[in-house]
């Protein structure tokens, strides 16, 4: 008994010294040239994941952006409140698809926006009847818990008529909405357009798309980040002017969605 | 040789041990008997603090114990000097025969494994047990694992060995082999301290008979003095009680025996 | 939406190489969580004065908050009061978290273990000259063992497939693995019921083992 107790002490003790090992090393990669990007790669074709990496229009943008003005990128996955909670503690640098509302705004600095974001309504393929924001009144919609489609659509909704229904994630949406459980499902526009077109959801998107916010990366706010940003900012405007962004954005949606259309 | 003077011991309100003096000598067999409740085993549990004692002191062998100021250490000294045999045997039930008479040796001695076997072995041939030297414990008979225990206490050559009660929760048919082999040691002039209701094999064994009541020593001195001539009224009382009760035992004895049988087999 | 079996099938192999990690987080913290755990039980046992007041608050606190929270506060919420646990990585923070939060639990069915050997068992050992230390390892412990197994079996079943909340901070094992492989194509129930089946085969084997275990401990006892 006495040789199991210490045997698995020791062991125990190992295994965590091996971890703080490990835990070292990652710390040394953070050096300035660097930037870690949180992500949740749980929209395609924004960012998902295929054999093994992240990849996704915003995957794409993101790190043309942060190359061309020489930096190197480095992915770090985790849920959306796991990304949250590491952005707010400086354990990665921003964050990918962090649309920018007003409240967001205020605590944290932001480079120029790299896309343009809309909400888009999901219906049932037989569903005739929702094609625009106020057919949705006095019926349910589904929203992505942590995303701010949700939000947004509250924000559009003044006088309280639509209710909104939160999910873990989108594979039960999908099959609610199809079955016609829930009338309808609010999330990115361009997101949904794809994947039905790619990806057979058996949905279709409504006609009206509506508020439009602004995705850009989001930094702590420190004297650092803003020569960050600033750097990150003039890499985006040279990479604008010679239509890398605007190529992007056809290669993955047929359009561009990386300029306003309400502005 | 085990002195102890001005035992006192309370649990809550009620004082089980008043102010209790006596000496048992080296090489001499002391029985306690008394009516349940008076204190016997308290007194047996406070001589190893199983109890730990409100007040005197507590000599044995070579151990001087004084149970106003004690340290931990002196109390595993004093426990070092004394072994008992439980009234519900208390054998290790992870352990068979064998290694619950070895493994004091092994852990607190540091005896290599090899010698302690013989040491157990031997002394489970001395209690008749060797046969089952590697049975556990559930697989034995009441009697079987009262001389296992008896082994057991033996193993650690104790300066006195404590038995509570050593043949109370036996079956009737399992008292005389386990009183045999207690005969056999005293026989040997091991120091032995034996709390029981068996008043023949005390008269038997004993060098000397203690008769405690409530808590206090009533009347202590040779089986003959005590069964025989007993002095003090209340020492009569309790031996003509038992004499009656005896009488009843042997009455019932033939159909309650047989039952008691059938509900430790299942 | 039809079930694509051949999909389901075909991602086995990727997921399973994510079994070490899940079995690395479940098996680690399971030892960190028994070794805390037999302390607090043996400070309930024994009631040790202000660590068992200590003990009781531990428990109770890592009992009655989620685990997730619990992973939250020790990745993110700690470095904030300590700087220099800022450096400790995702695995070793929901190891942290895993041990803690399990080894409450473990402390009260330890307790429970204790409690149901037999006093005389002690006594016995005290008797003859051991001290409560070596009763405890030689005697009281392997007895107590015996009882605890099952539910510390439970316990350590749950912990497997809870492992799954380290996505949260960011270690990517089983569960997550499965969720992120059917972002590219959208097939999630294919992916759970991929990663459903590597847990169930996974627990199955676990079963197995502690049955075995279980009847070799068990030797002892029967007639």
């Amino acid at each position: 008994m006495r040789k199991i107790v210490s045997l698995l002490m020791l062991v125990a003790v190992l295994l965590l010294t091996a971890c703080g090992q490990s835990a070292g090393g990652t710390e040394s990669s953070s050096e300035d040239k660097v930037i870690k990007i949180g992500a949740t790669p749980d929209g395609y074709p924004l960012y998902y994941m295929e054999d093994s990496e992240i990849k996704g229009f915003v995957v794409e943008v993101m790190e043309t952006i942060i190359e061309n003005a020489g930096y190197e990128t480095e992915w770090v996955l985790s849920d959306w409140s796991g990304v949250l909670a590491s952005l707010e503690t400086g354990k990665i640098d921003t964050a990918a698809g962090f649309a920018l509302t007003p409240e967001r705004a205020e605590k944290y600095d932001y480079t120029e926006p790299y896309y343009y974001s809309r909400v888009g309504i999901g219906v049932s393929k037989e569903n005739d009847t929702i094609n625009t924001l106020e057919d949705l009144k006095g019926k349910q919609a589904a929203n992505i818990l942590g995303s701010n489609y949700g939000e947004v659509l509250k924000e559009n909704d003044s006088n309280n008529e639509i209710e909104v229904i939160n999910y873990e994630g989108p594979e039960v949406v999908y099959q609610d909405v199809a079955s016609g459980k829930i009338d309808a499902f609010v999330t990115g526009r361009e997101m949904l357009l794809v994947q039905v077109k790619d990806k057979e959801i058996p949905l279709k998107v409504a006609e009206e798309a509506f508020g439009e916010k602004p995705v850009a990366m989001p930094f702590v706010k420190n004297e650092e980040n803003k020569k960050r940003i600033e750097e990150l900012n003039q890499s985006h405007e040279e990479l604008k002017a010679d239509g890398t962004i605007k190529e992007l954005s056809e290669k993955w949606f047929g359009e561009d969605v990386t300029v306003s259309v309400e502005e | 040789m085990i002195k102890v003077s001005n035992l006192k011991k309370r649990f809550d309100q009620t004082e089980v041990l008043k102010n209790i003096n006596f000496e048992v000598n080296d090489g001499e067999v002391v029985v306690i008997i008394g009516p349940s409740g008076s204190g016997k085993s308290t007194l047996l549990r406070c001589l190893n603090f199983l109890e730990q004692p409100d007040f005197g002191t507590i000599q044995v062998g070579e151990v001087t114990v004084d149970a106003t100021r004690v340290k931990r250490a002196e109390i595993n000294r004093l426990r070092t000097q004394t072994s008992m045999v439980f009234q519900h045997y208390n054998l290790f039930k992870n352990k068979t025969a064998l290694e619950n008479v070895t493994h004091a040796l092994i852990v607190t001695q540091k005896m290599d494994k090899n010698e302690a076997d013989q040491i157990g072995r031997d002394l489970l041939n001395q209690v008749g047990m060797v046969q089952k030297a590697d049975s556990y414990p559930v697989s034995l008979s009441g009697g079987q694992q009262q001389r296992v225990g008896i082994a057991r206490a033996l193993a650690v050559k104790p300066h006195a060995i404590l038995f509570d009660e050593p043949t109370s929760s036996l079956d009737p048919e399992w008292v005389g082999e386990v009183l045999r082999v207690i005969s056999g040691i005293a026989n040997k002039r091991k120091t032995m301290l034996i709390v029981t209701h068996e008043m023949g094999f005390a008269r038997q064994v004993a060098d000397k008979v203690v008769f405690m009541a409530d808590g206090v020593i009533v009347e202590q001195g040779t089986p003959e003095e005590i069964f025989d001539h007993p002095k003090n009224e209340r020492t009569k009382q309790f031996l003509q009680e038992y004499t009656k009760q005896f009488a009843e035992d042997i009455k019932v004895d033939s159909h309650a025996s047989s039952e008691k049988r059938d509900l430790l087999s299942t | 939406m039809n079930f694509d079996i051949g999909y389901m099938i075909e991602i086995i192999p990727e997921l399973l190489k994510y079994v070490p990690i899940t079995l690395y987080l479940a098996i680690v913290s399971m030892i960190i969580a028994i070794v805390i755990g037999v302390f607090l039980a043996l400070i309930l046992v024994n009631k040790i004065p202000v660590l068992l007041q200590i003990a009781k608050v531990y428990i109770s606190f890592f009992r009655g908050t989620p685990a997730l929270v619990q992973l939250l506060m020790i990745y993110f919420g700690l470095p904030q009061l300590f700087p220099l646990l800022n450096s400790i990585s995702a695995e070793t923070a929901a190891i942290i978290a895993f041990s803690i939060n399990t080894s409450a639990y473990l402390a009260e069915i330890f307790r429970a273990g204790l409690e149901s050997v037999d006093k005389g068992q002690a006594e016995a050992a005290i008797s003859v000259g051991m001290t409560y230390p070596e009763a405890l390892r030689g005697i009281i412990l392997p007895q107590a063992v015996r009882n605890a197994i099952p539910a510390t079996g439970n316990m350590f079943i749950g912990l497997i497939k809870n492992s799954s909340l380290a996505f949260t901070i960011g270690v990517t094992e089983l569960l997550a693995q499965g969720k992120l492989m059917a972002t590219s194509n959208l097939k999630f129930f294919e992916a759970y019921f991929a990663v459903g089946l590597i847990y169930w085969v996974l627990t199955m084997l676990y079963s197995k083992l502690q049955e075995w275990y279980e009847n070799r401990l068990g030797k002892a006892y029967q007639r």
